[in-house]
């Protein structure tokens, strides 16, 4: 069996899913922070895939995989540091329990 | 290559490297770098305002046109207005205050890049550059239990919609074979739009509603404006949102204008609700800074009104409305901050009496708020004629009737305030507040810019309309 476009976009696809209904259901900081790790590479997939089978002439799609990866890593980075600051003053890991503020 | 193109940009990048090495250098007195900051983006905003550019440099990338200058100003406008009330109102830590102040410049060239940058990489790492120094700033109070969950709200937010906004371009590249707007204009003009690129202008959408606070993704808004630090909140909701509107100006009404039978629907159905929730939810509110932060979300949707609007007239209306919006805004944030720097509270009920205590600081507030009103003569309110001008242009009627009709909604919750502050009376004697006299002259300069911009607008619109034109002829 060979591996076509198809393949790769319905992988990305399922990614794409996996990471939005995680994003929506998880209770956990570090498990959002995850989830949306799994749609930012959904998203790579696509941009490779698409580069070498529908723009095998230039390498864009692959360029923009480099700069999203660059990018996803500085938001984790932020985001793993915020929730260590939140769980040293308050012990609340949950994203429910940031509720100070609502509505 | 023209790298003059590019000079606002790297002396922004100048001034940001030097904060930093002054940080380095400076042992005490650390409101030197502050000053330094103030006075060398002061210096930039006046060159960007008497030095407008024309032309594409990095091989199409790049492009410097009207309407990229007209929002550097307002960006660069919205960085000094907000750096003028840090200085006075808040506390940052002598060890962060180099870092604060490039943060603040850092987000700004992150906005800059985007309002001027033709090609999809180049918009994402523009877009990135601004949300992450944003996010850093409303997390800066890190023993303030409320700006680190701001922070964490804005991040996690902010990332979902870059990721859906990024499997959205993942999808127009593959149908257009090209990241760049220009050819993907070519693309679209052509007629090829098959369901693939539907689908990602849809997602694409959804992600630039957050730099909106769009419907959907408006969540962000109240929390963020109440947690972050009042000249953090006065920031977002001016320059972020600012290059928000010019980034999908230049998406959605440059090139995917062809497409428009896709996402018009989508975005009136959108302004609708942005404006409903946005009013609705703002009756309830306790809290200044998240009343002010509703009543932006409603702006949004009167902003999205006149973007459905006719081309020229709903580009020119935008920019208009963004420009008074960005004056009302700093006015009312520049008076919260000051009495929360005196009463140390945001709160509504703090405010009762305020007119009696201190009618300078109550007749600012309500001059503001009845800008955003929408009342004449104020800014606020030609602004407003104007973005519902550009959707009737188009035959938007019933749109035109529900916005008006959220406007004099808007104007219940704007006057609850105003009675707190001249009906009621506080229950205790309060001292006299102290306000610093660059905020007065901050307040007294954004009255006159308001009363000015609403009185005698011909000026400005005739501003604002030629920078839309331009936006179409100029291309290459």
């Amino acid at each position: 069996m060979t591996i076509t476009l198809t393949h790769y976009v319905v992988l990305s696809a399922v990614l794409f899913g996996i990471g939005v209904f995680g994003a929506l259901t998880r209770r956990n900081a570090i498990g959002i922070m995850m989830s949306i790790e799994l749609i930012f590479n959904a998203a790579n997939i696509n941009m490779v895939a698409f580069s070498r089978f529908i723009t095998p002439e230039t390498a864009a799609g692959e360029l923009f995989t480099m700069f999203i990866i660059a990018v996803a890593a500085a938001e984790s980075v932020l985001g793993l540091a915020i929730i260590l600051a939140i769980y040293r003053k308050r012990q609340v890991l949950n994203a429910d329990q940031m509720d100070l503020m609502k509505w | 290559m023209n790298l003059k193109l590019l000079s606002d940009e790297l002396m922004l990048t100048g001034i940001i490297t030097a904060v930093l090495l002054l940080d380095f250098i400076i042992k005490d007195k650390k409101q030197i770098i502050a000053y330094t900051f103030l006075a060398l983006i002061a210096g930039l905003t006046l060159f960007i305002g008497l030095h407008r550019q024309q032309g594409v440099v990095l091989n199409g990338s790049f492009i410097y046109d009207g309407i990229s200058w007209f929002s550097k100003l307002i960006i660069m406008l919205g960085a000094v207005l907000a750096t003028v009330m840090s200085l006075e109102t808040i506390k940052v830590k002598p060890k962060y205050t180099g870092a604060y102040y490039a943060l603040m410049g850092t987000s700004a060239l992150g906005m800059m890049f985007l309002v001027s940058s033709k090609e999809l990489v180049t918009l994402y790492v523009a877009l990135e550059l601004a949300t992450i120094s944003l996010i850093v700033l409303s997390a800066m109070h890190k023993h303030d239990d409320l700006s680190l969950e701001a922070g964490m709200k804005y991040l996690l937010l902010g990332a979902l919609s870059s990721g859906i906004l990024l499997y959205g371009l993942s999808l127009v590249y593959a149908s257009a074979k090209t990241t760049y707007l220009d050819r993907i204009m070519a693309v679209v003009s052509s007629g090829a739009a098959g369901p693939a690129f539907i689908l990602g202008i849809i997602l694409v959408l959804l992600g630039v509603g957050f730099k909106l606070s769009m419907v959907p993704m408006h969540v962000w808004t109240p929390d963020v404006y109440q947690g972050a630090p009042t000249p953090v909140a006065a920031y977002i909701s001016v320059a972020s949102k600012a290059a928000g509107f010019i980034f999908a100006i230049r998406l959605f009404q440059y090139t995917f204008l062809k497409l428009d039978y896709v996402w018009v629907p989508i975005l009136m159905v959108l302004a609708v609700l942005t404006m409903m929730i946005g009013n609705l939810v703002a009756i309830s509110q306790k809290n200044l800074k998240r009343l002010l932060a509703y009543s932006t979300i409603s702006q949004a949707g009167y902003i999205l009104v006149g973007f459905v609007g006719a081309s020229v007239i709903g580009i020119s209306s935008v920019l208009f409305y963004l420009f008074a919006y960005t004056l009302t805004n700093i006015l009312a944030f520049t008076v919260l901050a000051v009495v929360a720097k005196n009463t140390g509270s945001d709160e509504l009920a703090d405010y009762s009496g305020l007119a009696r205590r201190e009618p300078f600081l109550a007749v600012s507030l309500m001059l503001a708020l009845l800008s955003l009103a929408g009342i004449p003569p104020l800014a606020g309110f030609v602004g407003k004629f104007y973005l519902f001008y550009a959707a009737m242009e188009k035959g938007y009627v019933w749109l035109v009737i529900i916005a008006a009709l959220n406007s004099t909604l808007s104007l219940y919750y704007y006057l609850l305030v105003l009675r707190q502050m001249y009906i009621y009376d506080s229950a205790v004697e309060m001292p006299k507040m102290k306000i610093p006299v660059s905020l007065r002259i901050l307040i007294i300069v954004c009255i006159i810019a308001i009363l000015a911009v609403g009185i005698m607008p011909g000026w400005f619109i005739d501003t604002t309309t030629e920078i839309a034109q331009n936006m179409f002829t100029y291309t290459k």
